[in-house]
């Protein structure tokens, strides 16, 4: 039977990957991580192809940032305590001359990485008999998408209505359960309607009730997060996280030449 | 004479207790009943019969009849029967004098009220109850066949946490219903269940109306040597003379039996009398253990609709009892109950809904006859297998299942120390 350790995103800490007669589609954490090879937990992450390969240990971010990266560092080595305990984190960036917006500062790719970090520790401990995954572990979704999501109710035909409004609530309850989610590009519109701030709170609410950890990025500072998702929003967020900074150039632009 | 017959046994084996048992009182010998009399006063006196030789002396028309070999429950059954027709008789003895002194109104009411009483005699005499206030010895026998035989009445399912919830597994004469959406591999369970008790010494029976025959068996040589199911059909298997050794073992030395009958072998279908035909020839030796129907719905039904398929459930269930055979019937869960659930943003989910008993309306019936119900959904190689409905307290929890159909594996997901 075909070897699975070239997929694997677990081979590293397995003591069996590569071996003959254990490292195969009929593994057990194999499938509950990548099903029938590339589906399963990995895939239901939701996380961009672009960030597939974010960990912790390639973590592009020590040089710019190494507040952030130490930080990182010390959340991921206790990283299932941390979550179950609902310690959230709110990425932020802060601009400077040559990087007017803050972005392209590594926000994003290290929320990723704990993300990843996370989800591999949960498949491990299940696999080793510990707490079942019952929910989605983590779960990575886009604001702007959400509110996408969101208006799509309210536009086509009735059908299309529908079948936006069945998506929408789906992908609601994922977000209010995940075990960790990472809200990506928060307050990135320049003002939300009051209709889905109301369902953006409610998310948020539901989460900080439960004790479940989220991490935020922005562009914004908390404290002028409200100007675009409201106090209700940034005052719930500020609440449930612990505020990290992204300096230094915006590592998107380049080009390949 | 059946009243002798019953009395003698009575005083060989020192149980005149076994009479209240059928519930046997006086007034049903006709005959005996002085003889029955001094009986039942002798043993409240002394707590035990007396010698027959005691009896045969004080009444010389009591023809005692050593040894008897037939059960109390063939001698105390037909004395019943006896019993109740002659009682008929002498109900029916006042018809001449009533028709005499009655108005029509008045007889007719009569006769029908002697009807009604002369069937509900009848029907008492010709089945026999528990009577649970005298019953104490017969349960101490069961609970100690329980002790004896516990291994052969449960059939172990292929789960071994199932089969710990299930209190050993499948209990001979049970109802097992397994249900799911369509596609998603119910018929490779019903299998490996199948599979699995023959493997304990349980005959199979095995209805596959879904599947060709060839189909059948070789979902079950996968599922057995794990041979690659599309490659058998091919004939393009990579470890053909493993294959080949391996079917060398199926042959006439084995004596428990996996019967398989598909649409080939059922030309005017599939229904709840065939499968009675069926117990009766094949089971004749009790060698079968488990009846599998792979697909309830193309049964053919004795009405279209909700009723006729109530009534084969019904059917069904006498008929396991009947046979003592656990009986799986495999079921689809209606596909609108899933099309309703499902949305583009499925992949997101990591949780695997199985249906609930409530999903299924076409008809209830299934599941409340049922005393076992499984519901079973899988998802890229993750399955999951609910336990709906059962007697013991487990309802309501599940367990994860890894499943490769095409390798013939379908296991539990046991912890492992890789890490």
């Amino acid at each position: 039977m075909e070897k699975m350790n070239h997929i694997c995103q677990l081979a590293p800490y397995c003591k069996v990957a590569g071996k003959d007669g254990f490292c195969n589609a009929l593994c057990n954490p194999f499938i509950l991580l990548h099903g029938e090879g590339t589906n399963g937990l990995w895939k239901a992450t939701n996380v961009p192809r672009k960030y597939t390969n974010s960990f912790f240990h390639n973590l592009p971010i020590k040089e710019d940032n190494p507040v952030a990266y130490t930080f990182t560092k010390a959340y991921t080595a206790n990283i299932l305590e941390n979550v179950e305990n609902g310690v959230g984190l709110f990425f932020y960036s802060i601009p400077n001359g040559d990087n007017r917006l803050g972005t392209g500062t590594g926000k994003t790719t290290t929320a990723v990485a704990i993300l990843h970090e996370y989800l591999l520790e949960r498949v491990k401990q299940q696999s080793k008999g510990g707490r079942v995954i019952e929910t989605n572990p983590a779960l990575f979704y886009k604001a702007s998408e959400l509110q996408t999501l969101y208006n799509s109710q309210f536009r086509g035909t009735f059908d299309m209505q529908e079948k936006a409004s069945l998506r929408y609530y789906k992908v609601k309850n994922l977000l209010m359960n995940a075990e960790m989610l990472v809200l990506d590009d928060i307050g990135i519109r320049q003002k939300i309607t009051d209709a889905f701030e109301n369902e953006l709170t409610e998310v948020i609410d539901s989460r900080d009730s439960k004790v479940l950890m989220t991490i935020y990025t922005s562009n914004l500072p908390i404290e002028k997060l409200a100007d675009t998702v409201g106090d209700r929003i940034a005052s719930r967020i500020e609440g449930m996280t612990e505020q990290v900074s992204f300096k230094g150039k915006d590592h998107r632009k380049g080009g390949i030449l | 004479m059946i009243e002798s017959q019953l009395l003698s046994k009575v005083l060989d084996e020192n149980s005149f207790h076994s009479l209240n048992k059928y519930n046997i009182a006086e007034t049903d010998f006709e005959a005996y009943s002085h003889v029955y009399s001094y009986i039942k006063g002798y043993v409240r006196e002394y707590q035990q019969t007396p010698d027959y030789r005691t009896v045969v002396a004080k009444y010389e028309d009591f023809d005692y009849t050593a040894s008897v070999s037939d059960s109390f429950a063939y001698l105390a059954k037909t004395l019943k029967g006896q019993s109740a027709k002659r009682k008929a008789v002498l109900r029916l003895a006042k018809v001449n004098e009533n028709f005499k002194n009655m108005n029509g109104t008045d007889f007719a009411k009569w006769l029908k009220d002697e009807a009604t009483a002369l069937e509900a005699m009848a029907n008492s005499s010709s089945s026999t109850m528990t009577n649970y206030a005298t019953n104490g010895q017969e349960r101490k026998e069961w609970y100690n066949e329980n002790k004896e035989n516990r291994s052969y009445t449960y059939i172990p399912t292929p789960y071994a946490t199932l089969t710990e919830w299930l209190g050993g597994g499948f209990e001979l004469g049970d109802y097992i219903l397994l249900m799911a959406y369509t596609n998603k591999g119910k018929s490779w369970v019903g299998s490996d269940i199948g599979n699995t008790a023959h493997k304990n010494n349980f005959g199979v029976l095995h209805y596959s109306p879904e599947l060709s025959k060839k189909q059948q068996v070789y979902r079950n040589d996968t599922l057995r040597g794990h041979f690659n199911n599309v490659d058998i059909r091919r004939g393009q298997l990579e470890n053909e003379t493993d294959y080949l050794e391996y079917l060398n073992g199926f042959n006439e030395e084995n004596e428990c039996p996996y019967y398989i009958k598909t649409m080939e072998d059922l030309p005017n279908g599939l229904s709840a009398d065939v499968i009675e035909a069926d117990l009766q020839q094949l089971n004749a030796d009790g060698k079968i253990g488990l009846v599998i129907i792979d697909g309830f719905n193309l049964m053919k039904h004795p009405k279209i609709g909700r009723d006729g398929m109530s009534a084969t459930s019904r059917q069904l269930r006498q008929i396991w009892g009947r046979h003592k055979v656990a009986g799986l019937v495999i079921h689809q869960t209606p596909t609108s109950s899933e099309k309703e659930m499902k949305t583009d943003e499925d992949e997101l989910e990591v949780e695997i809904p199985c249906p609930q008993v409530t999903d299924y309306s076409e008809t209830i019936a299934v599941v409340q006859d049922s005393a076992t119900v499984l519901t079973f959904n899988q998802v890229q190689g993750r399955g999951r297998l609910l336990l709906a409905k059962c007697r013991e307290p487990h309802v309501g929890k599940s367990i994860d299942l890894r499943c490769n159909f095409n390798l013939g594996y379908i296991t539990e997901a046991t912890p492992v120390d890789y890490f």
